[in-house]
């Protein structure tokens, strides 16, 4: 099976997971890996960063939360935002332009990290889903349609913040991902120990540059494999003429 | 045109030379104080153990426990204890100077009984008085608690936890090793090479805080703030913090109503805006003797919730305001005042 078609596939059973309340089972006590609004009509699942806000208001050591997020960062890391994630999917869908931007700006994602635990814990509110694009298509809009939402200034801010996301993500791939998502932030700290991981072939690659060309993030796979923005799509793979990238599952003997 | 500096200079200057400012300010205060508002308990008082048990002449000691359940911070806790012939009772600190919202505090209270204290039941009475603020407007609650105590013969219950304010200091050792131990992990790893340690540790951290979380039901609170909607939380609308401040169309049309009106207001604990939604029922309620209210947390009466579509799919909507009579049900905080008086059929 091709790889793309086999991340199409995954891509789908995270959307899959996300609108699962379609059946009318409610909310359960799993954490989403990925960014997905817990405030979503057919949520299922809790939005790790929504929580965390939650938990940092209520002054609770996160054990539950954190014991979740490591086992997601161990397991894929970044992988999630790649092959998971609805908002990633929805990225992805939008990525026409793979430009490569100084990758020193993606750090910027972990501001927004720090300023959103900040703000929690500041105004004791959960400041970042109040601009969260991802709370604006899942809450936002259907709530609208719902008749519990209305058109006042906080449904403005999210559309606009929507908006403003929209066009980064079509001027540059992967826009949210590579600048702004801080669940994406927090599981770039496990990248280079996931045991899902990008591997190189130093004796098969020519370094011609096919791979940076090719990836949505404007990293160089050839360079540095094991970027921490790194989401493992596999676009590299398949970009490569000489098979020197592959996709493995094992814990790493070396860092 | 003007600089901002020119322009800012004597605007600073006409207001620190305004006497009337701190005048008005007072007067603002004093209103907001007054104002009609609910000034209802933020906080929860539970007696660990639950049903103490003492010998006569002997000592013991119980915690009680101050919750908070509200995105208030309480300030200025005290809690004095009504004397019982016979029983010394004496809590520790004096005052708990803040409870920040949604947190814990705990009071340690010593407890002696003189040697010829009769057996039996005896109910110790105490006045919990605190202060909390929305906004300008600050609210003293003064309510009384009482704690069932036994005077018993047999041996004298020990409590079951260390007071919190008698816990050992080394117990922030086990976290600094622990973080200690990460960093360690991480330098064996970046400069040794050393991948296996780290491994270990990260698996440990899976299985303790999944383990670990789970005991505590933390996996039950994640889930409990999930399932609520919060409509300011997630930016549906804002968080409305303020005194209800009713307007003069509002009260005149609340002097007119004929209709007997029931108003149920479902809130949840962690409800940025339902202190909100609750005061401005109250405050209309108080202008009418026609509109009678009441205040469910929407767990406990989730039947009666999913039928008027607050619970749907398992997720709950808070606020809302159920008029019983039409089953008409409003939604969140936004232009509240008009909203409610159309619920009340009142037509502008």
């Amino acid at each position: 099976m091709r790889l793309s078609l086999a991340r199409r596939i995954s891509q789908g059973f995270g959307l899959l997971l996300g609108i699962f309340g379609i059946t009318g089972i409610g909310m359960t006590h799993i954490i989403f890996p990925g960014l997905h609004c817990y405030a979503c009509p057919l949520a299922v699942t809790i939005c790790p960063i929504g929580l965390m806000q939650n938990l940092v208001i209520y002054g609770t050591v996160p054990y539950f939360w954190l014991g979740a997020i490591v086992t997601y960062g161990l397991v894929a890391g970044r992988g999630f935002c790649g092959w998971f994630c609805p908002f990633g999917t929805l990225n992805d869908l939008l990525s026409f332009r793979k430009v490569r931007i100084n990758n020193v700006a993606s750090y910027s994602k972990y501001v927004v990290l720090i300023g959103t635990v900040v703000a929690a814990w500041a105004f004791a509110d959960t400041m970042f889903c109040k601009i969260c694009p991802v709370g604006s298509i899942e809450a936002s809009i259907p709530y609208l349609f719902l008749g519990v939402a209305r058109v006042n200034r906080p449904f403005l801010i999210h559309i606009a913040t929507l908006f403003v996301t929209l066009v980064g993500m079509v001027v540059i791939a992967r826009f949210w991902c590579r600048y702004l998502c801080p669940i994406g932030a927090l599981l770039g700290l496990f990248n280079r120990v996931s045991f899902f991981h990008l591997s190189l072939n130093t004796d098969r690659c020519s370094r011609c540059g096919l791979c940076a060309d090719s990836c949505p993030m404007g990293l160089k796979p050839h360079e540095d494999h094991d970027n921490h923005n790194c989401i493992k799509c596999g676009e590299c793979i398949q970009a490569c003429t000489l098979d020197a990238l592959t996709l493995r599952f094992s814990p790493k003997r070396r860092p | 045109m003007k600089s901002h500096a020119t322009l800012v200079g004597p605007a600073f200057k006409a207001l620190s030379q305004c006497i009337l400012c701190p005048t008005v300010i007072l007067l603002l205060l004093a209103i907001g104080t007054f104002s009609v508002y609910a000034q209802e308990p933020i906080l929860t008082f539970l007696v660990e153990p639950e049903h103490p048990v003492i010998a006569p002449g002997e000592k013991t000691v119980f915690n009680l426990i101050v919750t908070s359940n509200s995105v208030h911070e309480a300030d200025d806790v005290t809690v004095t204890f009504t004397t019982v012939e016979g029983v010394s009772i004496e809590p520790s600190p004096e005052t708990i100077n803040r409870v920040s919202p949604f947190s814990k505090a705990t009071f340690v209270v010593d407890v002696s009984a003189s040697e010829n204290l009769p057996v039996g039941e005896y109910i110790l009475i105490a006045e919990a008085v605190y202060t909390y603020c929305i906004d300008v407007s600050c609210f003293q609650i003064d309510e009384e608690l009482t704690f069932p105590v036994t005077i018993s013969e047999e041996e004298t219950m020990v409590s079951p936890t260390l007071p919190q304010g008698k816990r050992s200091p080394l117990r922030w050792l086990a976290p600094t090793l622990g973080v200690l131990l990460i960093l360690g992990t991480i330098l064996l790893w970046r400069f040794a090479g050393l991948t296996l340690p780290l491994y270990l540790v990260l698996v440990l951290l899976v299985g303790g805080g999944l383990t670990y979380g789970v005991i505590l039901k933390q996996h039950e609170q994640a889930q409990g703030i999930a399932a609520v909607l919060c409509t300011s939380c997630v930016g549906i609308e804002e968080a409305r913090h303020e005194a209800p401040n009713l307007s003069s169309f509002t009260l005149s049309a609340l002097k007119k109503l004929e209709d007997d009106v029931e108003l149920i207001v479902f809130y949840a604990p962690w409800c940025h805006s339902c202190p909100y939604a609750e005061a401005m029922v109250e405050a209309m309620a108080a202008q009418t003797e026609h509109i009678t209210y009441r205040f469910i947390d929407v767990d406990e009466k989730r039947d009666l919730a999913a039928s008027h579509g607050i619970v749907r799919s398992n997720r709950t909507v808070v606020p809302a305001i159920l008029r019983l009579e039409t089953g008409e049900v409003i939604f969140g905080v936004g232009e509240l005042e008009e909203r409610l008086l159309s619920l009340l059929g009142v037509e502008k």
